[in-house]
């Protein structure tokens, strides 16, 4: 279930990016939808299937961006594995500590993909308004993924049915008590 | 060293999850709170009273003394949780009382539970805790905690020997080389003696108390050794035979009697390890004796007791309610050391070992990332050809979704209804004004698609970069408006400077009058100092100064202005560009050559071109343009007898008080390369 809810939130992500995120761009700057769904899926699996969605997302990133092929698989298996190791060993689950995650992988993304696809200029000037322009990319790509965490988190709250729940072995309840 | 940004980030937590204190210590600060494990809540909602504040001390204050809508409970009975829900809160409650700042992560915590427990027991503390907010969960044995905590030689290779009686259970254990030979377990502690004092109450004095003044008494009069001085004391209860209330002196000597079943029971838990223990490690014990810990340590004369009844010396230790808080706490200091003594959780306690399952979990790890670079290479590796197979699956899979967001653009726009209230000619003057702004960008895409080609022609490619073609860093053009004087006056009436803190103006920095001209773009637009102005193909300055919302330009008849500049000659194969020479101005509406050798043939009316390269501009704009563009005309030309170089006196094509609008070239990260094409 999670698997086709999160291909379907990708081809929409696709859609979305390709469609109306040009017409979005505030100060230069645009969303990686893209690299959103990977981070959501780091998210949402919290295991080793989301190198499965690095393939997917960098075969896409490759595909839209006229890039070399394989750069972006690459570029996002070695990050998102990262991510994956800090978010185990710090647990990360608060929509601070994912909203900063999603920042410095958007970054590191944004600058790194574009660097490997052929800088043809190789000035200092030049490597300062690609670090400019993908980090405003990134709090771009982090705001519109905290935006939709907070969507999601609302949405969840709205609907009475716990979709996380184990119907066959029911070993979870929702508590009673808040602090 | 992720290990020290973690502890400063999100300290990791010790709990001692007793069944009558639970004691809660920060890696770093030592012991953080010291509470006793008892929750006070509604009986028909099951909610934590006080918006949940009422635990620990304010809770147990209430036990025994609420009425029929309120109960106190302890959520843990002999070592165990008995009430999932309530211990989540608890530790919910613990845990965010302890921690000060969480900076938004959940931190590691070990926790110490009686080593008799079962794995479904286990499990409960694990979902307790994590339910709470603790990220990773370790759990560790009561016993091995005291023992560090009491700072035995467990390490060695002697035995080391403690007793920890709790208010539920009480833990004997012999440890050596670092880990547990023997260990035993009752459920009988510091509770069961009370309720040992109430019974002893009703049964030979006729008279029920409650169980909290039966802890009283314990700790006023109990004893388990014949005291020097025995103690009398004064206690309030129930007469059971007229019902009404009434007092009684109690000795400690009456005491002891109704303390003997339950400590002889711990006393016959550590018979039956030291019997189970090896010789040799018997032996160790005869010398180093046993410690005793926990709250049922610091009943009078216990030390005696055992050591009499055990033959072996015995001693208690100096705190011995917070040993094992104390030794959970060393343990995670020294997590890694101390990680193989732990249940971490990752496995099926009732199949596999914790240890197998992290394994398997990291193999699987391991395997698909290399998976997923192993498809990068092949990607790379492959030819274009296949490579682009799968490109173009994923960009008809992806077309129906464009053609459907296509088909509801275009009936948006149908829809849309020109507003009324520009005029035919405003709308006529915009739609110009765009097409001409279209068309300038359209000139330099196919300058740029010209470069390209020479380029690819001169040297040739990799086949990947046949298919690529898109470069990074693309020319761009913005329009910008001259400011009149009007505009400039406005400017100076609001006391406003086009410059910041970018640019070094700081408060009561010096101002000083600027002659130069302005135009309406600054950094906000991306300008930057040295970017060339154009009107149409002519050149008609360079940026000067930049501010954030207007820039200072350069006019090419200013002395100021430096550009490398070329004459064209016209001849039977076209227009052929001579040696780079430098255009200065001159003031007063002129410009002069320089630098333009003898050798070259020069005549007045011959058009003056920008240099192959201008070193004058930055680094990064200097191969910007690859077609030259148009300074002006040459009205004078002389070469003096045996001087170096032609004196050459242009006139330029455009002059600034002319024109109103420039464009300013930039040069910005290809639209194209970021997912949008």
């Amino acid at each position: 279930m999670k698997w086709i809810s999160l291909l379907l939130f990708c081809y929409l992500m696709l859609i979305v990016q390709i469609s109306f995120v040009p017409d979005a761009i505030i100060a230069g700057s645009r969303p990686n939808l893209i690299l959103l769904v990977l981070c959501f899926a780091l998210f949402w699996f919290r295991n080793a299937q989301v190198f499965l969605w690095a393939i997917l997302a960098g075969l896409i990133c490759e595909t839209f961006d006229a890039a070399i092929p394989g750069t972006g698989i690459l570029l996002l298996t070695c990050l998102v594995w990262m991510a994956f190791r800090v978010q185990t060993h710090f647990q990360i689950r608060s929509l601070f500590s994912r909203f900063v995650l999603m920042t410095v992988m958007a970054f590191a993304f944004d600058s790194v993909f574009q660097i490997l696809n052929g800088l043809n200029a190789k000035t200092l000037p030049d490597l300062v308004s690609l670090t400019r322009h993908a980090g405003g990319n990134a709090v771009y790509t982090a705001v519109a993924g905290l935006g939709l965490l907070l969507a999601c988190k609302f949405i969840q709250r709205l609907i009475p049915v716990d979709f996380g729940q184990n119907l066959q072995n029911r070993t979870t309840y929702p508590s009673r008590f808040s602090h | 060293m992720l290990h020290r940004l973690r502890q400063w980030i999100c300290p990791d937590l010790a709990i001692d999850l007793g069944t009558a204190n639970t004691i809660v210590s920060i890696q770093g600060e030592g012991i953080a709170l010291d509470e006793p494990s008892v929750v006070a809540l509604h009986k028909g909602s099951r909610k934590i009273l006080g918006n949940g504040t009422a635990v620990g001390k304010l809770a147990k204050q209430m036990l025994g003394r609420t009425p029929d809508s309120i109960i106190a409970v302890r959520p843990l009975k002999e070592g165990v949780i008995t009430d999932f829900e309530l211990c989540e809160a608890m530790l919910r409650y613990f845990i965010h009382k302890a921690r000060h700042h969480s900076r938004g992560l959940r931190p590691r915590v070990v926790i110490a539970v009686p080593g008799s427990i079962t794995p479904v027991e286990k499990r409960a503390v694990f979902n307790s805790a994590e339910r709470a907010g603790a990220g990773r969960v370790y759990l560790i044995d009561e016993s091995k905690a005291a023992g560090i905590g009491a700072g035995l030689p467990i390490s060695e290779p002697m035995a080391s020997m403690v007793c920890d009686i709790g208010g539920g259970t009480s833990e004997v254990a012999i440890m050596s080389m670092g880990d547990t030979v023997v260990s035993n377990s009752v459920r009988i502690g510091g509770d069961k003696c009370d309720e040992a004092i109430v019974e002893y109450m009703k049964q030979h004095f006729s008279m029920r108390i409650g169980v909290q003044t039966a802890e009283d008494l314990k700790l006023e009069l109990g004893s388990a050794y014949p005291l020097e001085q025995e103690l009398t004391g004064e206690v309030k209860g129930l007469d059971i035979i007229s019902s009404i209330p009434r007092k009684a002196i109690v000795t400690s000597e009456e005491l002891r009697d109704a303390l003997h079943g339950p400590l002889e029971s711990i006393l016959n838990c550590c018979k039956q390890t030291i019997e189970q223990c090896k010789p040799e490690l018997v032996a160790d014990l005869a010398d180093n004796g046993m410690v005793l810990t926990g709250g049922g340590a610091l009943l009078r004369g216990i030390a005696f007791y055992m050591s009499e009844q055990l033959g072996i010396p015995v001693r208690v230790d100096e705190d011995p309610l917070r040993t094992v808080a104390r030794g959970t706490a060393i343990c995670l200091e020294h997590l890694s050391q101390w990680r193989h003594a732990f249940d971490n959780g990752d496995g099926d306690f009732l199949r596999d070992g914790p240890q197998f399952m992290k394994r398997e979990t990291r193999s699987s790890e391991i395997k698909l990332a290399l998976l997923a670079i192993l498809t990068g290479i092949c990607l790379y590796a492959v030819p274009s050809a296949c490579s682009d197979r799968v490109s173009n699956l994923i960009r008809d899979v992806s077309k129906p979704g464009l053609i459907l967001v296509q088909q509801f653009k275009d009936w948006q726009t149908q829809t849309a209804e020109v507003s009324p209230e520009l005029s035919r000619v405003e709308q006529l003057e915009t739609r110009l004004s765009e097409l001409q702004q279209e068309n300038r960008r359209l000139e330099l895409q196919s300058l740029q698609l010209t470069e390209d080609l020479q380029y690819l022609k001169q040297t040739g490619v990799p086949s990947y970069q046949t298919q690529t073609g898109e470069r990074l860093l693309v020319p761009d053009l913005i329009e910008a408006e001259l400011l009149g004087q009007s505009s400039i006056a406005l400017l100076k009436e609001g006391q406003l400077l086009n410059q910041g803190r970018e640019r070094g103006v700081f408060e009561s920095s010096f101002v000083l009058q600027s002659e130069l001209p302005l135009i309406d773009q600054g950094t906000r637009q991306g300008v930057q100092a040295g970017f060339s102005l154009y009107a149409g193909q002519t050149v008609v300055g360079k940026i000067s100064e930049v501010g954030r919302w207007t820039s200072s330009l350069i006019p090419i008849t200013s002395v100021d202005y430096r550009g490398s500049a070329r004459i064209a000659r016209k001849t039977e194969q076209g227009l052929q560009l001579g040696t780079d020479g430098i255009l200065v101005g001159m003031g007063e509406g002129k410009c002069q050559l320089l630098q333009v050798p003898p050798t070259e043939s020069i005549q007045v009316g011959q058009d003056v071109y920008t240099g192959e390269v201008d070193r004058e501009l930055p680094l990064n704009m200097q191969s910007t343009l690859g077609q030259p563009m148009y300074y002006g005309r040459v009205i004078e030309a002389e070469l003096p007898r045996g001087a170096p170089y032609w004196k050459i006196i242009v006139q330029p094509a455009v002059k600034l008080a002319e024109v109103k609008q420039v464009s300013v070239l930039r040069k910005i990260v290809n639209p194209r390369r970021m997912l949008a094409n």
